[in-house]
């Protein structure tokens, strides 16, 4: 085979996903020591969980392995099953692997959870029910990683479940639905559909479009079960008759996309994207927890894990079998990148912006992913490190955005972009983070966002055929990008102050800098993508590619990772112009402010048309409440009344009174009288005496 | 050490376990002339020797004193009057672990109680009396444990002297086990009649007198059914079952713990011995599951109607005892491996989840004084462990995934199923679906309804040690149930191989 599993041990994987909800526990109890003891248990926690991470890198079972010896040389997979339990009628395992994938993910997610975290800290100050805050945030950061960890689509799926719980849960933290943790704008309304969202609505909303995805998911999943008896990746790529089984009925690419049905609800991709807009109902650190380091990036996880199985499963059905499949993912991945960043360019809210702006990064992330199977074999790496390279760079800039987005609303004491302004000069180190990492998502060299988003072009630029016009879609989508990310940081921060702002400092409210648990996160991060965008052409991204194609060789797919700046010269450039081009023009209209948007906006019917539609959200909310939420409700209310209340109703008032009629008949023989427990005592032998010598004869 | 505790060899690993724990029994008894200034001494001898007892069967059954790592799975026959082999390890494990946790509520639980040294060596004998059951291989050594078993019991459900409650429980329990006994005594004696014999695994060798059609064919359906009716009692198994309401709501409610986990656990061991050895399939040719069945049926229907419309916590806890040896019934039905791997692994999980509910229940009563549901009003407000552990075990009894009880339930359904015995695994579903009703209502008092009062009450440290490790059990079971299972399974296994007859063979599918 390919591929080597080794055995080796499994405490360090184990522990990788289990300190988290452990620590989680602990820090529920260490409540009752006191407020600072529970924090204290939930930052360490997060702590130990980044540490545990980063000694997978130091595992002896991948050093012997590697050809280099060093740590980036990971090659081979450790994988451990534990049996959970063992029948003579089935049998389930269970374990965690670690490759190079897992390796990266698990390290990206732990520390850029340990700093929101550590944000936490200076964030939540002062809020009450914080115990079972920090419990869902610890619980939320170890089911995502066991969803990194797993080795087979069952423990999958359980963190995949528990994400989705404590998603719900973080995103309607604030249960009580005060008016100013609503999300979107009071009044407003989309067709008749209303723009605003209480807490535990954007919870409940969430819960359920991501459960749409998840059921496609489970369906897909056991769709395989079926055919190949096994949950484990390495299994099916061991053997992959079952995926000439599946092909055989037609179902192997619809297996496929049901599974990618899954990733489309986690990450927010069209036609399940809008929840996410909406879970900004929660805290702030809650956001950066969902965007940048868990729940978002799972769906990526996900297709980058299915993705080379269904490709090495169907390599011996011949080329293209499964074109539909990344042909699918790459067209949602660039329909939504570009829907989510024209929604961008027009919202208000700063953290809506900032959520569209996530949407379309992870389309990005698909779109490499899928062009990764669109282009030839053996550039299978390319893309499919320029999505899990977005990814990383993506967690690191949208942590830092969302941090620096929490003091602002926190600061400013509102949630609009327009109700800031001119705070460059009171909030310098959050402008100056700020600026850093809107610049990395504006695609702006060296920042990592450049190297990452470019990376993901050039990879469609190379594949041709199909993804030429995914290229065109990623181009626009960039542009839009950077003019959004820029248009943001000129309106906070350029400018005049708004008059909230001088309300505010009228009533004698000092805007000031945030507290050190607080910048010093987000400055770290900004610093991170700074460091990495220096380093990502000297020799990162040449090694995170040379990381994976080694990954991607030892499950069978053989595809060298080779960067060079000459052969990307090309869409570098374009790259940097475009970014370069929508920078330019948000500078102008909203830094320099020598165009005035509200005028090109009123200039003609056709953009305001245009403004409109992005401001509705392409109407596709609105749609849904009228097409499907509205009638279901609808219709569930005429269940309720026709079939609930007079089918259901009498059955549950009838059950229990039988219940308790039976009861009291036997209750009835329980007496107290202990002379008629003894002849109770010998009725019962006398039954055990019939029953014998009535029913018992075997004639043999 | 250990030379001197394996002097005996590997199978005198009982006598030594009670020569131990009679010692320690017996120092506790003369403790007891310093009145209750002693209990805390009591219990710490006691707490030890349960400990050591775990330990010690741990420690034999992973092969810490023999050459061989573990027991083969394959037992020879042995016409001793005790054994070890799996089945009677993981018994013993069970009846101690049950033990030593009551052992840590004691103090606790008898604040009025001038006597409490007196308890300790009582649960002491009595323990001993279950555990000798569970390593009896012999009709005279089994009855003999049986009674050392009982007699402790009668005085421990009437400990509370001043209570009538208590003795009248005590009075029924007694006259009702004195039934049982002299049932039981006329069975074996039958057996004898007929074998020349009181071995149990003697008996099964090559000796055919015993079956049907021999000839003798009433006379061992007789000592069949005096031998069931006598377990019976114990096992809670309706029709036998009568006392058990009562007594379990007169008697203190640790001893209720105790009476429904240990007394009755234990009698699970024998009962498997005599059935499947004695009156295997084969040598007996006599098809016995249709009455397990029936009985199953019989307990599950009746417990957990019965605990519907149950106002007394500790009655449904009773009723719940009763619809619970019904669950275990069917795995003795079913009377494969796998159906013996569901009783044994539900034995167990019934163990910890049932002494858990107890000991919870007893600490809130002896806050709230009664044990009407209704005085369980907003427990959770003013208890903090007490609550969270009987909703544990509550919803463990019910069969909540993942908690320990669900694995165990769907292995014994899994297993009716398995012997084409489907309509069983039907009945028991329904059961457990009606069950729910009177667990989750006991939760929902607790949780949802508005509390009488605001006061806190007391939870001490025994019972908090007692319930923490119960409830750590009854969780790490539900999620990784694999060794618990795995245990089960092995003494299934090597049990029905030394019994070396597949019971009911034409019926069930050899797993």
């Amino acid at each position: 085979m390919a591929f080597s599993l080794s055995s080796c041990s499994d405490l360090i994987p184990n522990l990788v996903w289990m300190v988290p909800i452990i620590g989680g526990a602990l820090s529920v109890l260490a409540a009752g020591f006191g407020d600072r003891a529970r924090n204290y248990v939930a930052i360490a926690t997060g702590f130990v969980t980044a540490l545990t991470a980063t000694l997978l890198l130091l595992l002896p079972e991948f050093t012997t392995y590697t050809l280099g010896g060093g740590i980036w040389d990971i090659t081979h997979v450790c994988g451990v099953q534990e049996t959970w339990i063992s029948t003579p009628l089935f049998t389930i395992q269970a374990g965690v692997l670690v490759d190079p994938l897992t390796a990266v993910l698990a390290l990206t997610v732990s520390w850029v959870s340990f700093l929101i975290l550590v944000y936490s800290l200076g964030y939540m100050k002062g809020e009450r029910n914080l115990t079972r805050y920090y419990f869902l945030m610890n619980f939320f950061i170890g089911n995502m990683l066991l969803i990194v960890m797993s080795d087979n689509f069952l423990l999958l799926f359980l963190g995949w479940e528990g994400v989705g719980y404590c998603s719900y849960a973080l995103i309607g933290f604030w249960h009580s639905d005060e008016m100013k943790y609503w999300v979107g704008t009071h009044g407003e309304t989309t067709a008749g559909v209303p723009e605003a969202y209480s807490p535990t609505n954007a919870g409940m909303k969430a819960f359920i479009m991501t459960r749409i995805g998840d059921i496609a998911f489970l369906v897909g999943i056991l769709l395989i079960f079926a055919y190949a008896h096994t949950f484990d990746f390495y299994k099916l790529v061991q053997n992959t008759s079952w995926a000439s089984d599946l092909a055989a009925s037609g179902l192997l690419v619809p297996a496929a996309i049901l599974i990618f049905g899954g990733a489309v609800g986690k990450s927010a991709q069209f036609p399940l994207h809008e929840w996410l807009p909406d879970a900004m109902a929660g805290p702030t650190s809650v956001s950066a927890l969902i965007h940048a380091a868990t729940m978002v990036n799972a769906g990526v996880f996900l297709v980058g894990t299915v993705g080379p199985i269904f490709l090495i499963a169907s390599a011996s059905l011949g080329t293209g079998v499964m074109f539909p499949f990344f042909a699918t993912v790459a067209a949602i991945g660039a329909f939504t990148a570009l829907l989510a960043a024209s929604q961008a360019m027009v919202h208000d809210e700063v953290k809506k912006v900032l959520a569209y702006s996530t949407v379309s990064q992870i389309g990005y992330m698909m779109l490499g992913l899928g062009v990764a199977g669109l282009s030839a074999p053996a550039d299978f790496s390319i893309g499919f490190t320029a999505g899990f390279f977005h990814l990383i760079s993506q967690a690191l800039f949208k942590a830092g955005l969302f941090m620096c987005a929490g003091w602002l609303i926190h600061v400013t004491e509102s949630k609009y972009a327009s109700q800031m302004g001119g705070l460059r000069k009171e909030l310098k180190i959050t402008f100056i983070a700020m600026m850093i990492v809107a610049l990395s998502l504006a695609g702006f060299p060296p920042l990592s966002g450049f190297w990452s988003k470019d990376a993901i072009l050039g990879a469609a630029l190379q594949a041709g055929g199909i993804s030429t016009i995914f290229y065109i879609v990623g181009i626009v989508t960039a542009l839009m990008t950077a003019f959004y990310s820029i248009r943001l940081i000129g309106i906070i921060f350029a400018g005049k102050k708004s008059e909230n702002i001088e309300n505010l400092e009228a009533k004698g409210h000092h805007i000031h800098e945030a507290p050190g648990t607080m910048w010093v996160p987000y400055v770290i991060l900004a610093g991170a993508t700074l460091v990495i965008g220096i380093l990502a052409p000297i020799f990162l991204q040449q090694s995170l590619g040379s990381l994976f194609s080694k990954y991607l060789a030892n499950l069978g797919v053989v595809s060298p990772y080779s960067f060079n700046l000459g052969s990307e010269a090309l869409s570098l450039s374009i790259g940097f112009g475009i970014s370069v081009l929508g920078i330019f023009i948000a500078y102008l209209a909203y830094i320099r402010r020598s165009i005035s948007p509200v005028a090109v906006v009123n200039s003609s019917p056709v953009i305001y048309g245009f403004y409109h539609f992005f401001l509705h959200r392409w109407y596709i909310n609105a749609f849904y409440y009228k097409v499907i939420v509205y009638p279901i409700s609808r219709g569930t209310t005429w269940i309720f009344r026709n079939f609930e209340q007079k089918v259901i109703e009498p059955v549950n008032i009838g059950a229990p009174e039988f219940g308790s009629d039976v009861s009291g008949l036997l209750r009835r023989i329980q007496t107290g009288i202990e002379e008629e427990y003894l002849f109770a005592f010998g009725i019962g032998i006398a039954l055990l005496i019939i029953i014998f010598f009535l029913f018992g004869y075997v004639t043999i | 050490m250990s030379s001197v505790l394996t002097s005996l060899g590997p199978e005198g690993m009982p006598i030594d376990l009670t020569i131990v724990l009679a010692t320690i029994g017996l120092i506790i008894i003369i403790l007891t002339v310093l009145g209750n200034r002693s209990k805390y001494l009591a219990m710490g001898l006691a707490s030890g020797g349960f400990a050591f007892g775990i330990i010690f069967i741990a420690l034999q059954a992973l092969g810490f004193f023999s050459s061989s790592s573990s027991l083969p799975y394959s037992v020879p026959i042995v016409t001793d009057v005790v054994t070890t082999d799996w089945v009677s390890y993981i018994f013993g494990i069970a009846i101690l672990i049950v033990a030593f946790l009551v052992g840590l509520t004691v103090v606790d639980y008898f604040t009025d109680e001038s006597n409490v040294t007196t308890f300790y060596a009582l649960l002491i004998f009595t323990t001993i009396g279950a555990l000798l059951l569970a390593f009896s291989t012999d009709l005279l050594m089994m009855f003999v444990a049986w009674e050392l078993m009982s007699i402790p019991s009668y005085v421990l459900t009437g400990f509370k002297k001043k209570d009538p409650a208590s003795n009248e429980a005590a009075v029924k329990y007694f006259l009702v086990s004195a039934f049982a006994s002299a049932v039981l005594l006329y069975g074996i004696s039958l057996i004898y009649l007929l074998t020349g014999t009181t071995s149990i695994y003697g008996n099964s060798v090559g000796t055919t007198i015993v079956s049907v059609s021999s000839g003798y064919g009433p006379v061992g359906i007789l000592a069949l059914t005096f031998l069931l009716a006598g377990f019976g009692i114990k096992l809670a198994a309706v029709p036998f079952h009568m006392w058990i309401p009562d007594a379990y709501q007169g008697a203190p409610t640790i001893v209720s713990g105790l009476l429904s986990t240990a007394t009755k656990g234990a009698t699970f061991a024998p009962a498997a011995r005599i059935f499947f050895v004695i009156f295997s399939f084969s040598t007996f040719q006599h098809d016995w599951s249709l009455t397990f069945a029936v009985l199953a049926v019989l307990s599950m229907t009746l417990g957990n109607f019965a605990a519907l419309t149950q106002k007394s916590v500790t009655r449904i806890l009773a009723y719940s005892s009763i619809g619970q040896a019904g669950y275990i019934l069917i795995g003795f039905a079913a009377g494969s491996i796998l159906g013996l791997t569901g009783s044994f692994f539900h034995i167990l999980n019934y163990a910890s989840m049932q002494v858990c509910a107890f000991l919870a229940v007893a600490l809130i009563i002896q806050g709230t004084r009664s044990d009407n549901l209704d005085t369980f009003n907003g427990l959770g407000k003013r208890m903090t462990l007490a609550p969270i552990a009987l909703t544990l075990s509550l919803l463990a009894l019910g069969g909540f995934p993942p908690l320990s009880g669900f694995w165990s339930k769907l292995t014994l359904f899994l297993s009716a199923i398995n012997s084409n015995l489907a309509w069983l695994a039907v009945v028991g579903i329904i059961n457990s679906f009606v069950s729910i009703a009177f667990y989750v209502r006991i939760v929902k008092h607790m949780y949802l309804d508005q509390a009488p009062s605001d006061t806190r009450l007391p939870e001490t440290n025994g019972f908090r040690v007692a319930l923490i490790i119960a409830v750590l059990i009854i969780v790490a079971t539900g999620v990784y149930p694999y060794p618990l299972y795995q245990l089960a399974y092995t003494a299934a296994r090597s049990f029905l191989a030394s019994a070396s007859i597949i019971p009911a063979l034409l019926r069930s599918v050899f797993l």
